[in-house]
């Protein structure tokens, strides 16, 4: 047994590590809020044609993990799904339609049902002012798509899990480089255990999140009898973790936390958005209860765990 | 990454299961005295016998120096077995042992190792004080030379088992003017000679074999200490990382079966959909811990130690314990409102999980340990 990510799961990563590097740092994404001036398409074609190499599900869960941590453009998430092109990824409205997220005029769209993804041709939206403000997103009509099947239903899912493991690494730590260097009262604020404490959870949190996903995407490549279970189990923790840990790295920011120029919202506002891909907390606890338990193969691992 | 075991690890966990059918122990009695001792002694001959004693220690010692992935197989077979690792054995084989081999004489391995894993003697622990908790450097039982002995008193407090304990791993003051660091020592003191007076705790579940052990006079030959005098923390050290280590790899097995335990309670209530929408959070709660095992245990193999990642699974492992039981006697109603004292019913589990974020290190000492080691924050 092993779940850390060797050189071969690491591909895509590698890949992308340059245009991440150049684009995607703590300091560009200080410079894009003070300016707001969004991220070039070129910079989105060039990482999302990196992020493409990823083939297996753990070289695809990886490299979602990366992508979460550094805030890339939640559509980059589209190339482990539907490898052409630019792919938006879209989500159903409870009035009709759908909101969809990524470029103005993408290659394709991947719709994320409660029952399974779906491909949908590209259609003319209208620009929507979103939660995050920094992934562009469009109100568009119609919600058809034709279903891509339960692999990649699957394996969508747990890239979304991972962004979001992704996401609440990178929310720890932006507020652990504060807590060391923000002083009050004469010392680094986060000398202090309710400061220690808080981001102790954090990490507690991410760690677990990290841990699940890369799980869920090792049970996926080897075809395990619960790799669904997995999977739904992953997003839960991920969801949880990407939230939570956004929330902690705003309120360690304190007053510099709740403004635009802070990168901590980021955080909250691609949680909430990939989380609503993932069908929202009520659709990701469906599909745990519906792929609870089965003590199918008792000798394995998973199987063991749950007998 | 893989989840895959080789054929070996297979035929292990194949092997093992079948041996566990056919010798699997009684379970262990309430009352903490002769019957235990004797089931306990009983249980570890048996696993003498068939070559499963000592699963974590060299070869050379007696044991069969298992890798930490043959280990977890080994926890996760006995938790399905239903086999509580807290036993009176626990101490002995988990990290008094592992310890001498690591600083005893010569002279010491052969006398206190063997007895260890035929099933002759048991061990408990006496580290903390009533004064000297999370502190624990800052302890206070006195440990005098006279002549070939160190007279010792002072008060101990948490030891498991000391009701039947032959040998007690002890830590003792020696250099009072010392550091609070140095000056400790590092002993075996054995528990059956006059000045001991053993004093049983009663815990949330009622009976328990927590204890406190005062000490009058107590005489402990010099060749009972275990490292140099005034050098015990440093000991100390390697006993607390053994105990930490991955004896509890199994707890997530048990919290597996549990949440399942609590499923089936709440389908024959009939309960409501928020019941059912906590279950499934439990559900991923717990997956999230035997992921994050599996990920601490692939760390430990590339570094070969264990690093302070290890408090990020405990801390876990005790919100989500305390959340599934809480569950539990939730899903139980005004059933859960009976104390039974059996191990095996969620209100006993529900009162025992408020010892998961307390004992082995508080929850708060473990996030001290995360910002400051692994986080980077300042002391």
């Amino acid at each position: 047994m092993n779940l850390l990510p060797g050189p071969d799961d690491e591909l895509a990563v590698t890949h992308a590590r340059p245009v991440l590097d150049a684009h995607f740092g703590a300091d560009a994404w200080a410079e894009r809020l003070r300016t707001g001036i969004a991220v070039p398409d070129p910079v989105v074609a060039d990482l999302t044609a990196a992020v493409r190499t990823a083939r297996s599900a753990p070289q695809a869960v990886v490299v979602a993990l990366e992508l979460g941590r550094t805030l890339a453009p939640v559509e980059t998430l589209g190339a482990l799904i539907v490898p052409e092109g630019r792919v938006a990824l879209a989500v159903p409205r409870a009035g009709g339609g759908t909101f969809r997220f990524g470029a103005e005029v993408p290659d394709a769209v991947v719709v994320w049902r409660s029952d399974g993804v779906g491909r949908a041709a590209p259609e003319p939206g209208d620009p929507v002012d979103g939660v995050d403000p920094t992934t562009p997103m469009w109100r568009c009509p119609s919600d058809d798509a034709v279903p891509l099947g339960p692999e990649i239903a699957l394996r969508a899912r747990a890239v979304g899990a991972g962004y979001l493991a992704g996401l609440a690494h990178g929310a720890l730590d932006l507020a652990v480089g504060h807590a060391r260097t923000r002083i009050q009262f004469d010392r680094p604020i986060g000398a202090n255990q309710a400061i220690k404490h808080r981001l102790a959870d954090a990490a507690t949190r991410a760690e677990a999140a990290r841990a699940t996903a890369l799980y869920a995407a090792t049970a996926l490549a080897e075809g395990d009898a619960d790799d669904g279970f997995w999977v739904a189990a992953a997003a839960r923790v991920a969801a949880d973790a990407a939230d939570a840990n956004a929330r902690a790295a705003i309120q360690v920011h304190g007053g510099r936390g709740y403004t635009l120029d802070c990168p901590a919202h980021l955080f909250l506002g691609r949680a909430r958005i990939v989380c609503a891909l993932l069908g929202g907390v009520p659709g990701i606890r469906a599909g745990l209860t519906e792929a609870a338990p089965s003590p199918s193969d008792p000798d394995a691992i998973s199987g063991c765990a749950r007998r | 990454m893989d989840l895959a075991q080789s054929p070996a690890d297979r035929a292990f966990r194949a092997d093992l299961r079948a041996w566990l059918t056919e010798h699997a122990p009684p379970p262990m009695p309430r009352a903490v005295g002769p019957d235990l001792r004797a089931r306990d002694l009983a249980w570890q001959r048996s696993l003498h016998e068939a070559g499963y004693a000592g699963i974590n220690w060299p070869v050379e010692f007696g044991g069969r120096g298992l890798s930490l992935a043959r280990q977890m197989i080994w926890f996760e077979e006995t938790a399905r077995a239903g086999i509580s690792h807290v036993n009176s054995l626990f101490v002995g084989v988990s990290h008094a042992g592992p310890t001498i081999i690591t600083c005893g004489t010569e002279a010491q391995k052969a006398r206190w190792l063997p007895p260890i894993l035929r099933g002759e003697a048991i061990w408990c622990q006496g580290f903390s004080e009533p004064e000297a908790g999370s502190d624990l450097a800052s302890l206070q039982t006195r440990a005098v030379r006279d002549g070939d002995d160190l007279v010792v008193n002072g008060v101990k407090i948490w030891t498991s088992f000391a009701q039947v304990a032959d040998h007690q791993e002890m830590l003792v003051r020696t250099d009072p003017d010392a550091p609070k660091h140095r000056g400790i020592t590092w002993l075996v003191c054995d528990m059956d000679q006059p000045g001991i007076e053993i004093r049983p705790i009663r815990t949330l579940v009622r009976e328990s074999h927590f204890c406190e052990v005062h000490y009058h006079d107590v005489r402990v030959p010099i060749e009972n200490v275990v490292g140099e005098i005034d050098d015990g923390w440093r000991v100390a050290r390697a006993t607390l990382a053994y105990e930490h280590g991955v004896a509890n790899l199994g707890q997530q097995i048990r919290l597996a079966r549990t949440v399942e335990r609590v499923a089936e309670a709440a389908e024959a209530r009939d309960c409501d959909a928020a019941t059912w929408a906590r279950i499934a959070d439990a559900r991923a709660d717990v997956a999230s811990l035997r992921a994050m095992t599996a990920l601490m245990i692939s760390r430990i193999a590339r570094q070969d130690l264990p690093g302070p990642e290890g408090s990020l699974v405990k801390l876990r492992y005790g919100e989500v314990s305390q959340l599934v039981h809480t569950l539990g006697v939730d899903v139980l109603g005004s059933d859960g409102l009976e104390f039974v004292p059996d191990d095996d019913t969620l209100v006993h589990g529900y009162l025992a999980s408020l010892a998961a974020t307390i004992g082995g290190g508080t929850s708060e000492i473990q996030r001290d340990i995360v910002a400051e080691r692994l986080l980077g924050l300042p002391r």
